[in-house]
């Protein structure tokens, strides 16, 4: 079976916590389509990270828990360097525009960032070696939330755009450190817990590639606790940063008001202390079940936070059929509510008790057990629909392992509508981006390419795009240069056997006059993919009589005269081919020409179809018949 | 298991020297080698430290071995390499050319010349038999005195970056230089050698032409004596409209000096004599960019980690420090880089190897 890894700070049975809970319902929901290991930490109290499980490996209903020992816990000292750093994102601090929009932005070098995100602990050392060790040996790796150092420092161990993030991000102040921004787009891509969570995402670290995947939510409808008086219901820590200090104030005004006897019943832990009142009961901890019997007794369900990712409890409470009294100060309840069409969102006292009159009044509860708010929930986060939401990012990490000859290509099998419409779908699909530091936009004439940015990734998303649809065991690339295209050819098709052929002229960099070698920076960017099949030969392609090897799929780049041009795609057909995809195919003057002579005389019979694909300069594909 | 002395003519907390002094006596005690470090004077805080007239008693056996930190001259240490019966072995640091301390330390000057004159005097005596050397710069120099070359060695010098990456920061150099200015950092002892002219001169182009939203942080302590040069220092800071734009640390503590490579954006030396620049290796290990002039054994070092010219020029160095700072792809390829050859080159366990292959020669 295929292996999965999913990595979190902290993983016990006595650990209440939202990213903890989440990283092992991913577990539960890939453990019957895969072999998951949950690599974590012998650490439990995030006071101080101090090791107190014992290190390797245990079984927990049917999961492999790896645990690494903390090497660096949380002290004193991080405490001062959160100080410091909350000094930085003081708005009010002198030198800061008090209405810039950047008065979040700490003022801090990396370097610094990432001591700060180090001490915070819990960083494992053991773990991280790990990681840089074993990652090939997993389908995919998912990292669970972005604050710690498990995560971060993770993230550093594989290879740009293999891992998959679940960052359950929040608008909070440790979120606008840049240092988290850059190891968000090392991820292949991401995972929101909500369509808010991933505008929160856009916000703060740009666009990424990623997909809303949610976490499943048990829906079963279970028997209402009683409730001769009516009750509003919290659960969860009761805290002000909850804000839970609002919610008694308005809770006491509302009666007062109304001269109801609405009572409030809260179960968890206690932060902070709750107003002694006849009508407030208090329960702490309960079991789950008794949670959603409360739940389906409750007249509303009240969720004060302002900061949620998902707010789980609350989708609980909608599975029981209670409506969601939630703060308009969370958009992740703001989307709950309105996606939802049920419950009802406040903003300060006139809306909170106008929206409990609202809800008392409509739900009459008890009467039916069948709300809009559970289908909702029951449509979005029921177990299946998130299971096959997650095995499909899995999936699409498809780091394929080969461990036998792959069977040969369904492409060769397609008609040309199919290859279009494949073709199309999969440039839909396209999660590739340029590599950070080797690409068209970082090379010698970058300027050139950052001009027209867009085309250009367009471009590279159609290669990506053509490959994935021919997905070839075998690729030729005349003209590598420095490999970005190969990137996106390999990207598309990982288990293929590629081989470049260049002369790999060195240019000088237009900044800075510096020698800019092609053949390095591929060698470089192909290395740093991790790809597992490749090889670059430098070679005067027209000395060449014959191309080294077969190959099911040759590229021709562009030569740009259409002497050259045309002698390249003969050579092309030296590694008798089943696709030839001609790159740059649009120029009139030059290429135009020679693949007309191309296809007219030398495949003379020879041609099945041909799909123009469009993009700047654009492509040709060409498939021959066997 | 051989009875090995370790001899410096002082040891400092933080010192260069002092710090491969203690990396060595580590490695050998690990070892299981009986070991014991001498000099004259010494203020340093951890460790047992013997008087240099104790040496003689300790070293009796022929296997013995006798490893002199040579940096410059001291007397008592050529009396014993040509009078000791045991294996002597020289770790040559380089000896500043004594022209930098005219005007402003006769002391320093004298104790350049005589370090020369000594080391010239040592070598002739053919009587060590394994040279140490920090870098292929400082190796050339003795094999051109007439060194035999299969006896000398490149081994870097031990360092404290472990030690400081263990420590805290200074959280208080942390909220001051967090500021949003860009910092420009330059560590060395501030000695005439080291160049600081040039750097205020390429720091005021950088400053007025590039980044007025910039400062310079020149850290690490004056040499006594040398306090015409600070002056001097001072005074060109106020001449070049810098005054505000300059800060000039003193000695730090190394919690300190951590958080200002910390704080950095990027490290500078416009050093004149460096037989191997220990700085650097910190720099590489904070994963700060590096901009440097080409000067001695500082390309050696440096590698491909950061750019070092061959031309003094101010201008040019401004424009580096300009680019690295502001084009955030450019600075981050410089940060893996010098991780990149930290790692590979510079660690304590590299650095560990070399030393014992080289030492193997004469056990």
């Amino acid at each position: 079976m295929k292996r999965v890894a999913i990595v979190v700070q902290r993983c016990h049975g006595s650990v209440v916590g939202g990213s903890e809970s989440l990283a092992w319902n991913y577990a539960t929901l890939l453990g019957d389509a895969y072999d998951v290991d949950v690599l974590t930490t012998t650490a439990i109290d995030i006071s101080d990270w101090a090791n107190v499980l014992p290190e390797g490996r245990e079984q927990r209903d049917g999961f492999n828990i790896i645990r690494f020992p903390v090497t660096v816990g949380r002290s004193a000292y991080w405490g001062r360097l959160y100080d410091r750093l909350r000094e930085g994102f003081n708005p009010f601090a002198v030198g800061r525009h008090r209405n810039g929009g950047q008065t979040l932005q700490p003022r801090w070098t990396l370097a610094l960032q990432e001591e700060f995100i180090k001490h915070q602990g819990p960083y494992s050392e053991p773990l991280n070696n790990y990681l840089a060790a074993h990652w090939r040996d997993y389908q995919a790796i998912i990292f669970v939330t972005y604050l710690y150092p498990t995560t971060y420092f993770g993230l550093y161990q594989l290879p740009p755009g293999v891992a998959l993030f679940a960052p359950t991000l929040h608008d909070e102040q440790p979120a606008y450190l840049s240092a988290f921004k850059h190891a968000a787009h090392r991820a292949r891509e991401l995972i929101w817990l909500t369509e808010a969570e991933s505008r929160v995402g856009r916000k703060l670290w740009g666009d990424l590639p990623g997909r809303v995947v949610g976490m499943s939510v048990d829906t079963k409808l279970r028997e209402p606790a009683p409730a001769p008086i009516p009750y509003l219901l919290y659960c969860g820590r009761v805290d002000p940063n909850k804000g839970c200090a609002e919610l008694f104030e308005f809770y006491f005004k509302y009666k007062r008001a109304t001269r109801s006897r609405l009572r409030l019943v809260i179960t968890g832990t206690a932060d902070m202390e709750i107003p002694p009142h006849p009508d407030i009961e208090f329960r702490g901890f309960v079991s789950s079940e008794e949670k959603f019997s409360l739940m389906g007794g409750a007249s509303v369900f009240v969720i004060p936070s302002p900061n949620e990712s998902l707010s789980i409890v609350t989708l609980e409470a909608m599975a029981q059929g209670t409506p969601v009294l939630a703060s308009a100060a969370s958009e992740v309840m703001v989307d709950h509510v309105n996606r939802s069409g049920d419950g009802a969102l406040y903003r300060d006292y006139e809306s909170f008790a106008a929206g409990l009159d609202k809800l008392l009044g409509k739900r009459g509860k008890g009467q039916s057990s069948v709300s809009v708010g559970r289908d909702y929930v029951t449509s979005n986060y029921e177990i299946h629909h998130i299971k096959s939401r997650l095995i499909e990012a899995v999936e699409a990490t498809a780091r394929v392992v080969i461990d036998k000859p792959l069977a040969e290509p369904a492409s060769f099998r397609f008609t040309r509508d199919q290859f279009i419409e494949r073709f199309e779908k999969n440039l839909r699909d396209c999660t590739w981006r340029e590599h950070p530091l080797y690409s068209p936009f970082t090379q010698f004439d970058q300027e050139y390419y950052l001009a027209q940015r867009e085309a250009f990734v367009h471009k590279y998303r159609c290669f990506y795009a053509v490959s994935r649809t021919i997905f070839p065991r075998s690729i030729i690339e005349l003209g590598t240069c420095a490999g970005s295209s190969a990137d996106a050819y390999l990207s598309a098709s990982p288990h293929a056997k590629y081989t470049g052929l260049d002369l790999f002229g060195a240019n000088a960099r237009h900044d800075d006059g510096t020698v800019w070698y092609p053949l390095d920076v591929a060698s470089a960017l192909l290395t740093d993919r991790a790809f597992k099949d490749w090889t670059l030969i430098q070679k005067d392609l027209r000395m060449l009589q014959q191309l080294p090897e077969e190959a099911e799929l040759v590229v021709v780049d562009a030569a740009h005269d259409f002497y050259n041009e045309y002698e390249d795609l003969k050579l092309a057909l030296t590694a008798h081919p089943t696709f030839i995809f001609v790159d740059d195919a649009d120029d009139d003057k030059q290429a135009k020409p020679a693949i007309e002579k191309f296809l007219s005389e030398d495949l003379k019979g020879r041609v099945e179809y041909t799909v123009p694909i469009e993009y700047l300069g654009g492509g040709l594909v060409i498939k021959l018949r066997k | 298991m051989s009875r090995i002395a370790i001899l410096s003519p002082s040891l400092a907390n933080g010192d260069a020297v002092t710090n491969d002094v203690f990396g060595m006596a580590d490695v050998l005690k690990q070892r299981g080698h009986d070991v014991r470090l001498f000099c004259e004077s010494h203020a340093v805080d951890n460790g047992r430290v013997f008087n240099v007239t104790r040496l003689r008693s300790f070293l009796s056996g022929r296997d013995d071995i006798l490893i002199y930190h040579f940096s410059h001259g001291w007397r008592p240490a050529l009396d014993l390499l040509a009078t000791l019966g045991c294996r002597k072995v020289i770790k040559y640091h380089n000896i500043t050319p004594a022209h930098f301390f005219h005007g402003f330390s006769r002391s320093d000057v004298e104790l350049c010349e005589t370090g020369r004159q000594q080391l010239a005097e040592v070598i002739r005596g053919g009587r060590c038999d394994l040279f140490l050397s920090a870098s292929a710069f400082n190796m050339s120099e003795l094999i051109a005195l007439g060194a035999a070359a299969e006896k000398n060695f490149v081994v870097p010098p031990f360092h404290r970056i472990d030690r400081l990456a263990n420590l805290s920061v200074d959280d208080r150099v942390v909220a001051k230089y967090s500021d949003g200015k860009t910092n420009v950092l330059a560590v060395s002892r501030v000695a005439p050698h080291k160049g600081h002219l040039s750097l205020l001169e390429s720091f005021a182009q950088f400053h007025f032409n590039c980044n007025r939203n910039s400062r310079l942080l020149v850290v690490g302590k004056g040499g006594e004596g040398l306090s015409r040069y600070s002056r001097l220092l001072h005074r060109a800071t106020e001449m070049l409209g810098l005054r505000d734009a300059v800060i000039f640390t003193g000695g730090v503590s190394e919690e300190a000096l951590k958080a200002f490579y910390k704080v950095a954006d990027v490290f500078v030396t416009t050093s004149e004599h460096e037989g191997f620049c220990v700085p650097l290796v910190e720099a590489m290990s904070m994963e700060l960019p590096i901009a440097a002039y080409a000067s001695c054994a500082i390309p050696e070092t440096l590698g491909d980690a950061g750019v070092a010219w061959e031309d003094r020029d101010p201008f040019l160095l401004a424009e580096t420090l300009d680019v690295i700072t502001s084009d955030a792809t450019i600075r981050s390829e410089f940060a893996a880089r010098a991780l990149r050859r930290y790692r590979e080159e510079f660690t304590e366990a590299a650095i560990e190897k070399s030393f014992l292959n080289a030492l193997s020669s004469v056990q």
